[in-house]
């Protein structure tokens, strides 16, 4: 089978393509049902209506994807292999995108909210003005008094940022899904070939799961444990600036992290993390010690030094299948989700004009 | 100077011999009647070195030692219930009224009555205990009231730590709210912050033109003005606040005052007090008035007026953040807010002076919900919880002072800490050391007071009835019967 990548072209201003006459809507199929898999399902739907089918398939579900451990905070991560005009981009249209969410009154059932809080640095050469400081909101140095409820840090940062709770923002997304008509299969696709007969263009979004399906080796987890608890006084999130220590609180539960083990692939909690994580989290906040019902989450961050944001041809005898990739967003998803789903619909439109290309000069 | 116990006289009728006899014998028993006065100390001054009473100041406890230390008697406690009196020639020699004594050193028990159990009562009795116990071990502190948590107008109150937009020049209340602020900052970082209901939230404050910075805007953390971005999140608000302050909840914060007072041995009582004049009659020393809207049943105070609230609790955990409007014209607290609290969010913006009625009122439930809703759309939902009614203790200022009580013998203090109005767990800690301090005041009056009374007891009782009335200091005269 040949296949070959073409580079990503962003094409401003596409208009959705009509399918013509002759052509059978095309059929896309979404595979992975995390954050970026039904982000980029709703983009499509909602950049190419009626013009194709969209179906989901996915072999995990929420609650047990990786995006439901993450606490889907809006402080992105830096890839370094993307320019960061580009990050700056997809961050400004996810917050964007959320903001106005959260400000509707789908806000509680989505799972967007508002929170304040702190990122704090032992080391003064770390806070720097980070590439996002002036899209989240409120964003400053911390003042020597509010340094003060942290002793062993000397700098921070202040600001206002959003929060994606899940699972109620991929049940709220899988709702949208079903509401534009796209079709939603429990299905574990081993191969993408095998999906060439009944799919014209495949988006891969399976997140860690790539390093199998497609044998990406700059692919790698990178192994986070964190705890979800109730501590309902906890109104503001603290991040340490090494990103190892957070507390960021969701509406039903407060997200305690953290670990950043390269190369880890165990999903088992570890009972000697779980403490060590708590006791971090509570020399920032001591009042945790009184939190309750302490649950532990491990997931695998799906880490690259870029996104695979690529178009690729999967080709076979005179078989061909379009394939769209979109994954190893690591431990920056949620800040850039939509944003690259936005660029993964764009793919999916210059696909179907290929293929409509295609059949036209078949037609001649 | 004591007199000496035995006259001589002359006896002019006796043959020669037979007086020299008689003055011989005379003379000896004078001789001895000395030496047993010097040995008893019974002169002044001159057994005891460390006495004062040389000088010419009178000091009746250190006499009372001096004489003590001289009948080499150990002081025991007789077990008579009456101490007052120190009948020491019925009473055996080895036993001594330490009663006494304590009387003449310390008096008795200093009975302190705070009534009132919402935040300021309990707060103000905390820092009474903490502040006065160890210096005074007679103290004791009582708390009357006929309403406890749950039931006071503080557990109805949101908790967010917030005084008015303007101090209108009060800069005592500034100092009591800042004194406030910094005291519970000091438990955040403790893992009972969380029993007191206390912890950070961070918020908006919304006005519809610019106004003039608060008074209290280097007291919260991080104050600042809203950006631009975060005015798009409130249409109809063009200028706003935002900065980090405290909650404290007074669900949690007042058991957490009262489980501190009663391992103290604070006794509680729950009943309702009518009068000053019972407390006192009672055998109280000072009351501390701490009873919030209803002081006018106490004492008439045209000043204090009822500032009725009403709020609606939601069940609402995706907000985060208080917010809060203002409408200059209108006044505070009448503009919607939302607090969210650890369990409930809190609904308001009910401001009614002079209106007592303590029942909800639908028409103000929806007022609160349809502006509450306008305000923050994702309140519509919210699970409606509780609905809540209260009157907010309004005056011009707080009224923060002493007060004497009755005349002569029946004169009593009365310390006043009330109508503290929308802002009570605001500037709480503040008024309740202020309190203290004065209470510091009458304390120290009334110990001086009791040492001389001691001392006219200790007078009576010790000594002898034959010692002239004129060489009493008048101080002890005016307090004798």
């Amino acid at each position: 089978m040949r296949s070959y990548e073409v580079l990503p072209v962003r094409t401003l201003c596409l208009s959705p393509p009509v399918p013509t006459p002759q052509m059978a809507a095309p059929r896309v199929a979404v595979v992975g049902a995390g954050l970026i898999g039904l982000s980029t399902a709703l983009r499509i739907a909602e950049v190419n209506p009626s013009c194709c089918s969209i179906t989901l398939l996915s072999e995990q579900f929420s609650p047990n994807t990786t995006s439901d451990v993450a606490a889907g905070m809006l402080i992105p991560h830096t890839y370094p292999g993307t320019p960061i005009h580009v990050q700056k981009q997809w961050f400004k249209e996810t917050f964007t995108y959320l903001f106005a969410i959260s400000n509707s009154d789908e806000a509680s059932e989505a799972g967007i909210h508002l929170v304040s809080g702190w990122q704090i640095f032992k080391n003064p050469s770390e806070a720097e003005v980070p590439f996002w400081s002036d899209i989240v909101l409120g964003f400053r140095p911390m003042s020597a008094a509010e340094l003060q409820k942290f002793p062993q840090h000397s700098h921070g940062q202040a600001f206002t940022t959003l929060k994606c709770d899940c699972p109620p923002y991929l049940l709220w997304l899988e709702k949208r899904l079903k509401a534009n008509g796209v079709q939603i299969h429990t299905r574990k696709v081993t191969d993408l070939w095998e999906l060439h007969r009944e799919y014209d263009i495949v988006v891969n979004c399976v997140g860690i799961g790539a390093r199998q399906l497609v044998g990406d080796q700059q692919l790698f987890p990178i192994r986070g444990q964190v705890l979800k608890v109730h501590a309902p006084w906890v109104k503001n999130f603290i991040r340490d600036g090494d990103g190892l220590t957070y507390i960021y609180p969701g509406i039903d539960s407060v997200t305690l992290g953290g670990t950043r083990e390269k190369e880890s692939w165990c999903l088992s909690p570890d009972p000697g993390t779980t403490k060590d994580i708590f006791d971090r989290c509570c020399s920032l906040e001591p009042s945790l010690q009184r939190a309750q019902d302490i649950r532990v989450k491990v997931g695998l961050r799906p880490s690259r030094s870029c996104v695979r944001l690529q178009r690729e041809v999967l080709s076979q005898g005179g078989a061909k299948l379009l394939v769209v990739h979109n994954y190893g967003h690591g431990s920056g998803g949620f800040s850039v989700h939509r944003g690259t789903a936005e660029e993964a619909a764009h793919l999916v439109g210059e696909c179907i004009a290929v293929l409509q290309g295609s059949s036209s000069k078949a037609k001649l | 100077m004591p007199k000496a116990r035995s006259r001589v006289s002359a006896c002019p009728h006796l043959p020669p011999t037979s007086c020299g006899t008689i003055f011989l014998l005379l003379g000896t028993l004078t001789w001895t009647t000395v030496t047993l006065w010097v040995s008893r100390g019974w002169t002044m001054g001159t057994r005891d070195s460390t006495s004062q009473v040389q000088s010419r100041d009178f000091d009746p406890i250190a006499q009372h030692r001096v004489r003590l230390q001289a009948l080499d008697t150990q002081t025991l406690d007789c077990g008579a219930p009456n101490k007052l009196r120190c009948t020491r020639g019925s009473v055996e020699a080895s036993k001594i009224h330490r009663g006494c004594l304590e009387n003449s050193a310390e008096p008795r028990a200093m009975r302190i009555a705070v009534i009132g159990a919402g935040v300021i009562g309990l707060s103000t009795a905390l820092c009474i205990h903490d502040r006065f116990h160890a210096l005074v071990p007679q103290l004791q502190l009582e708390v009357y009231a006929d309403r406890f948590t749950p039931h006071t107008t503080s557990d109805g109150a949101a908790g967010l730590w917030q005084p008015y937009l303007s101090d209108h020049g009060n800069l005592q209340e500034t100092l009591w709210n800042k004194e406030t602020f910094e005291h519970l900052l000091g438990y955040l970082n403790l893992p009972e912050a969380k029993e007191m209901g206390l912890f950070l939230i961070s918020g908006y404050n919304l006005f519809k033109q610019p106004v003039p910075d608060p008074s209290w805007k280097n007291i919260v953390l991080g104050f600042r003005n809203l950006t631009p971005k975060e005015l798009e999140l409130f249409p109809g608000y063009s200028y706003g606040w935002f900065n980090t302050a405290l909650m404290l909840e007074c669900r949690s914060y007042l058991p957490w005052l009262t489980n501190r007072l009663a391992q103290r041995g604070v006794k509680f009582f729950h009943r309702k007090v009518e009068s000053f004049e019972e407390m006192f009659s009672q055998g109280i020393d000072v009351v501390i008035n701490c009873t919030g809207i209803r002081a006018g049943e106490l004492q008439p105070d045209p000043a204090l007026q009822p500032a009725r609230g009403q709020v609606i609790k939601v069940l609402a955990p995706w907000v985060k953040h208080f917010i809060i409007t203002h409408d200059m014209e209108s006044g505070i607290y009448s503009s919607p807010y939302i607090i969210p609290g650890s369990e409930l969010t809190v609904l308001g913006g009910i401001y009614q002076q002079g209106n007592w009625n303590e029942e909800n009122s639908a028409q103000d439930h929806k007022s609160i919900w349809e502006r509450c809703c306008r305000l923050l759309p994702t309140l519509q939902k919210a699970e409606i919880v509780q609905e809540w009614s209260g009157l907010r203790p309004a005056r011009p200022s707080v009224r923060l002072e002493r007060e004497s009580i009755g005349h002569g013998r029946l004169r009593t203090e009365v310390i006043h800490n009330y109508g503290h109005g929308g802002f009570g767990i605001t500037i709480h800690w503040g008024c309740a050391m202020a309190t203290a301090r004065l209470l510091g005041n009458v304390l120290q009056e009334k110990q001086s007071q009791s040492r001389l009374s001691a001392a006219a007891i200790c007078q009576t009782a010790e000594f002898p009835p034959s010692w002239p009335r004129a060489t009493y200091p008048k101080e002890v005269l005016e307090n004798m019967d």
